[in-house]
């Protein structure tokens, strides 16, 4: 009888990881599918055959230039930047215990806006052209917003160090140079010619298109590997998730776990803000929703809100470009628009649990 | 394996009252000691610096003649279990929570023999219809036998319990003390806080009572006295000794 109990009990642990498999595969056939849609929707003419040939470079070579040169960065970005940020948000929301942190919470976006703003505004930057307001020396702007951002993480890193990574002090240290990055990036707008200032403001909006290939895969370089250790990370992460306390009598080494888990995150969102700027609530939304679906195990929680994020941001990209037809809306904004209500009501559902 | 604490003083800053001086202490294979004292005496400070998350100020710790300092903490959680008095689990299944302490053998992946490991604890616990819900949202004393069977998959020589009872009901405090005593019975060292001097004379073999900052040895159930414990708690109380039962009324 007791046999037979602990049967069940393995046969269903077995269920549930065949299970969580399954809906790993869906979620990267539904990446798949997602990809495929958004460089297939809204065709200017071309046929679908015309448009799927030229996926592999056979198609016509209007086609080609448009799947290829324009619409594959986009994807590409969308799918390496959306599975990076949401995986992030899933990290820092485990190491830090706060449901609130998201990839930006050690300063990162505000450093990075920071670094760019002063680019376009000292390195002559930012430029009005007939296609509108652009930036002129990418590559000078996307250093800038990078160093700077790495600025940030040593600076809050090296800080909450002395407190031997406290969350609460790692937390709100972020939050305090994520502001003194604002208002020093407010100080320098306020003393802008109009055209660097419109460059400025333009380079935080979130725009996949922004990237090209080489940072595509500077992206994927970064990204990946961060993601993989990630995943080597996670049964510790679980413990810290259960206090400190708990997870050091678990014999992991809770600060060294926390200071790795921080940098990658942050690392990340380095390289996505500094290559396609601002996108906000993927890393903050996307892992709250899943944690109340699928649960808090962090070796499942992180690939699905990976592959989770890469699907919403493609999505948000595909609607960025077919909701007004002619214009690109910032994706960025988008995924703010989408998240926030979401978020609000998370927010609103924990408290009626709690209460 | 014996974990010996040897005249520990320990403050939590140069500013504050110390909380601990000369204390010694001495886990034996096979033993189980209950630690008793006051609300804030320094019971779960004594758990802490056995566990290694604090550092003594002053005195020594070693686990089999060997330093504390010397210890990494993944070894020294492959030989001390922990239950602390109000676990939190995060939410996932209860079988995933018990696993974790497997975690210093298996960092990346549970092996079947983890699994197996699991299962005996969740059937000496009687948690098979719990095993699949939500951690999170169990009731306290549900937490503490989960609490308790991570421990016991963890395997180590060494327990340390804080208040392991103190939400349970009649039946599942019963169950807990028998597996105590199974556990001592197969030579594991065993420390537990205790509020409830009754069931801590039930359990234990021999008593540390913590009294003004001094770490009391009592080293059997006969000289646990009255006059010791009303100096340990500061209270009149009274003790009687029925079949081998002790009872306690408070004047």
């Amino acid at each position: 009888m007791e046999k037979d109990a602990s049967l069940t009990l393995l046969s269903r642990r077995q269920k549930l990881i065949r299970n969580r498999y399954i809906l790993l595969g869906v979620l990267l056939l539904l990446l798949l599918v997602f990809a495929l849609l958004s460089l297939l929707v809204d065709n200017h003419g071309l046929s679908w055959g015309d448009e799927f040939l030229a996926i592999f470079g056979q198609g016509s070579h209007e086609a080609n230039v448009i799947i290829r040169n324009i619409r594959g960065r986009r994807v590409l970005a969308a799918i390496v930047v959306g599975m990076g940020l949401s995986a992030s948000g899933a990290v820092m929301q485990s190491t830090l215990k706060n449901p609130m942190a998201s990839p930006s919470t050690l300063g990162v976006s505000e450093s990075a806006t920071f670094g760019a703003t002063l680019a376009i505004l000292f390195l002559s930057g930012g430029a009005f052209s007939s296609s509108g307001i652009s930036i002129s020396s990418p590559y000078a702007v996307t250093g800038f917003a990078f160093l700077f951002s790495v600025l940030a993480i040593l600076i809050i890193l090296g800080l909450s160090k002395i407190k031997g990574f406290a969350p609460e002090i790692v937390a709100l240290s972020g939050v305090a140079l994520g502001m003194l990055f604002q208002a020093l990036t407010n100080l320098v707008q306020y003393f802008a010619s109009d055209t660097a200032l419109a460059s400025a403001v333009y380079w935080t909006f979130g725009d996949l298109t922004r990237a090209t290939y080489e940072q595509i895969y500077i992206l994927m370089a970064v990204i990946f590997p961060c993601l993989l250790v990630f995943l080597l990370l996670s049964p510790k992460l679980n413990a810290i998730e259960e206090g400190d306390e708990t997870a050091k009598s678990l014999g992991v080494n809770v600060g060294l776990i926390r200071f790795i888990g921080l940098l990658l995150a942050s690392l990340i969102t380095a390289v996505s803000v500094s290559f396609v700027g601002i996108i906000g609530f993927i890393g903050l939304v996307i892992p709250q929703v899943m944690k109340r679906l699928i649960g808090a195990d962090n070796r499942y929680l992180i690939p699905v809100s990976a592959l989770v994020g890469g699907i919403v941001l493609l999505f948000c990209d595909l609607l960025s470009r077919i909701l007004l037809s002619g214009t690109n809306l910032p994706v960025g904004a988008l995924t703010a628009i989408i998240g926030a209500p979401i978020f609000i009501y998370i927010l609103l559902t924990n408290r009626r649990r709690n209460g | 394996m014996s974990l010996v604490f040897t005249n520990i003083d320990f403050a939590y800053s140069k500013k504050e009252k110390p909380i601990l001086k000369q204390a010694s202490l001495e886990l034996k294979p096979g033993r189980i000691a209950v630690l008793l004292g006051n609300n804030g005496a320094g019971k779960t400070t004594i758990l802490r610096l056995l566990l290694g998350l604090l550092k003594p100020n002053l005195g020594t710790i070693t686990l089999d003649g060997q330093d504390y300092r010397q210890i990494k903490r993944s070894q020294l959680a492959k030989q001390i279990a922990y239950v602390p008095q109000s676990p939190s689990f995060a939410n996932s299944p209860v079988i995933d929570a018990i696993l974790m302490g497997r975690l210093p053998y298996s960092p990346h992946i549970y092996k079947p023999a983890d699994l197996k490991k699991a299962e005996e604890a969740i059937s000496r616990l009687s948690l098979q219809s719990l095993a699949y819900q939500d951690a999170s949202h169990l009731s306290g004393g549900e937490k503490q036998k989960v609490a308790l069977a991570r421990a016991l998959v963890n395997d180590a020589n060494i327990m340390l319990l804080d208040e392991p009872t103190s939400a349970l009901d009649v039946k599942a405090t019963k169950e807990v003390m028998g597996i105590l005593k199974e556990e001592a019975s197969k030579g594991k060292a065993i420390l537990a806080c205790l509020h409830d001097i009754e069931l801590a004379y039930r359990l234990a073999d021999e008593f540390y009572l913590l009294i003004e900052e001094r770490l009391i040895h009592i080293p059997n159930k006969q000289s646990l006295t009255e006059e010791v414990l009303q100096r340990a708690y500061g209270v009149d109380l009274k003790i009687k000794l029925l079949d081998g039962e002790l009872f306690v009324s408070y004047l």
